[in-house]
């Protein structure tokens, strides 16, 4: 019987793995390096936070009765969202689309903050569950009447969270029922070829196979651009936005 | 109505510069509408069967951090537009951490609040106790003619519409507490939103509220002034027309949990009023809850009841409602068509107990768009 350390047990391991290999069309790392590519680049807003969001500019009806987050002030001195919260870089390729990606089991997460969604769009591969927390010590009614996924989660207080699971691929725009400014915009994808940029605009997808593709740039409520690229194996193909 | 919309235009254009942020909004709805035939005030167009279109536009403008100036305009069908709300709101006032709003708004009673306009209303127009008008007027009447007047929609109503008026509050919240102190023109069932103070009182308004949990808040308000307009019929007697008050008190609920939402309100009211023989004190209780339920994504049930009960009068030697007692329910389905597009159908019955044979009804097909 072969013990740990015995040369025997190492040549029966490493048979056992090239055979496994060969038949499952095991890569390994050095290898996938060589063949898959890169995108990156950097966003550039332009624009004067032309899509930041515009909120109320008060609470009309704290008149008449408590609003626990501060009513008018809270409202009328909401910020803007960042670009990591308001952007997102995609890829779409023919290719791919009959292909099966297995969605992750953690859940992304959209909070309800400070009268706000968090982030303002979420990209997600289509099957993932996303979590809906309620941060403010107020109701928030979580609502979306788009295409892909409609669903109404009603009221449900400070701590709690409900979820939800989107399985088709598309635009989901999602609202609160009771404060009509928030919306954000769940982005459910077909391939797990996504990124987020950071707040200074760069973002890199990498691991991509080669092939043609097209980048689609999102920010805010919108499809702000798209490029056609073409990776090679082991190119760095880089893409700028402009918004 | 062309008058209101240039100036708004006008105010739109000229604020732009001046204030750092001009919001316009509004909410359109027309419906088609078809009500029984009888004298009863719940009956629209005579009972005939009738289109109808009503606007409401919202102007909010932010002058600086902590001042705000905002306005409402709303039109029924061709009536001339009227302007509900032209206000100016000062929040933290002076660092107090006190909130201070005047000019002409919607008066701290009740929660009504957002639920009057057509797009967050459940239902198809307010609840009763907001409608319908009693016998009684604001102006010198006798016995006979309070009576006289019953079930003919003459009169007052118990809140008046929307309660705007001209007027100045403060209101500010502690913890889970709100209070608002207000100070009007006309009364809560007379109020004088389109004139400046008709006597010589103001009516006086406070209104308490507490949120113990999330989704809950129970509320109370209470109010009195002089009711009577002066320069009409003389007073039967030597006093002044600030002695004949409104006094007027409410409790209110609105819980919502999940999909289920809940509001209600109980309304007391007595009035101080100028017979020939003798003072006499009139009063009326006013009631409603309505109840909506989401079932599915866009589609909603709600139910609303509501009811006027009216105190006695002597007349010789017989005693005898002011006016009727009416009882209403009211159910209807709704089914969001897009997010700010909402398709109603509400059935409404109101009873007449007292007034045999009298059972009016009311069929109305609505589409809510709010901008």
């Amino acid at each position: 019987m072969d013990k740990p350390g015995q040369p025997g047990r190492k040549i029966l391991s490493g048979l056992l793995f090239f055979g496994a290999a060969l038949v499952c069309g095991y890569h390994a790392p050095a290898q996938e390096a060589k063949r898959d590519g890169e995108i990156r680049g950097r966003i550039t807003i332009a624009r004067s936070d032309a899509d930041a969001q515009k909120p109320p500019i008060l609470d009309r009806y704290s008149t008449h009765r408590p609003a626990l987050t501060g009513s008018d002030h809270a409202v009328a001195s909401q910020p803007a969202y960042r670009l990591s919260e308001k952007a997102v870089i995609y890829l779409e390729s023919e290719a791919m689309k009959a292909q099966i990606f297995v969605p992750p089991s953690a859940h992304p997460v959209l909070d309800q903050k400070d009268l706000m969604f968090h982030p303002q769009v979420l990209p997600i591969l289509a099957g993932t569950t996303v979590d809906f927390p309620n941060r403010d010590n107020l109701f928030h009614n979580v609502f979306s009447y788009s295409q892909p996924k409609e669903f109404d989660l009603g009221r449900y207080p400070t701590g709690s969270q409900k979820s939800v699971r989107f399985d088709k691929p598309g635009v989901v725009r999602v609202y609160c029922d009771i404060h009509s400014h928030m919306n954000a915009t769940i982005l459910v994808l077909e391939n797990p070829y996504f990124v987020v940029p950071d707040d200074q605009g760069s973002f890199s997808i990498e691991n991509v196979p080669r092939g043609t593709y097209t980048v689609r740039f999102w920010c805010g409520r919108e499809l702000a651009e798209s490029r056609n690229v073409t990776v090679k194996g082991g190119d760095v193909v880089e893409v700028n936005f402009t918004y | 109505m062309k008058n209101i919309v240039v100036t708004l235009a006008l105010v739109m254009g000229l604020a732009a510069p001046v204030v750092s942020q001009v919001q316009l909004g509004g909410e359109a709805s027309a419906y088609a509408l078809k009500t029984s035939r009888s004298q009863n005030p719940r009956v629209v167009n005579r009972g005939t069967a009738t289109f109808g279109w009503r606007l409401d536009l919202f102007l909010d403008a932010k002058v600086t951090d902590n001042v705000f100036v905002l306005a409402n305009t709303r039109s029924f069908e061709d009536d001339p537009m009227s302007v509900d709300y032209a206000a100016v709101r000062i929040i933290d006032l002076a660092g107090l951490g006190i909130d201070f709003q005047i000019g002409k708004f919607d008066m701290p009673f009740g929660n009504l609040a957002e639920r009057r306009f057509p797009a967050r209303n459940f239902l198809y127009g307010l609840p009763l106790i907001y409608e319908y008008r009693m016998s009684l007027t604001n102006q010198v009447a006798g016995r006979l003619d309070v009576l006289n007047n019953r079930g003919k929609g003459v009169g007052l109503r118990l809140l008046d519409l929307g309660i705007y008026d001209i007027g100045a509050m403060l209101y500010g919240d502690i913890g889970p507490f709100h209070y608002a102190v207000a100070g009007s023109n006309g009364t809560i069932s007379s109020t004088g939103f389109r004139q400046l103070n008709q006597n010589a009182d103001f009516n006086k308004i406070v209104r308490l509220a507490f949120t113990p949990m999330m989704g809950l808040t129970i509320g109370a308000s209470a109010a009195m002034g002089a009711y009577l307009g002066d320069g009409g019929k003389p007073l039967p007697r030597a006093e002044t027309s600030d002695h004949y008050q409104q006094r007027i008190g409410e409790a209110d609920i609105e819980f919502s949990r999940d999909r289920f939402l809940l509001n209600g309100e109980i309304v007391y009211s007595q009035w101080t009023v100028p017979f020939e023989d003798d003072d006499t004190k009139l009063s009326v209780v006013g009631y409603y809850a309505e109840t909506k339920y989401t079932w599915v994504p866009r589609f909603y049930t709600a139910v609303r009841v509501g009811g006027l009960l009216f105190s006695k009068v002597q007349l010789g030697s017989a005693t005898l409602r002011w006016d009727h007692d009416v009882f209403e329910v009211e159910a209807g389905i709704g089914y969001h068509l897009e997010r700010n597009t909402l398709l109603k159908i509400v059935r409404r019955e109101t009873m007449t107990p007292e007034v045999t044979g009298t059972h009016d009804n009311l069929t109305v097909l609505q589409l809510a768009v709010s901008f």
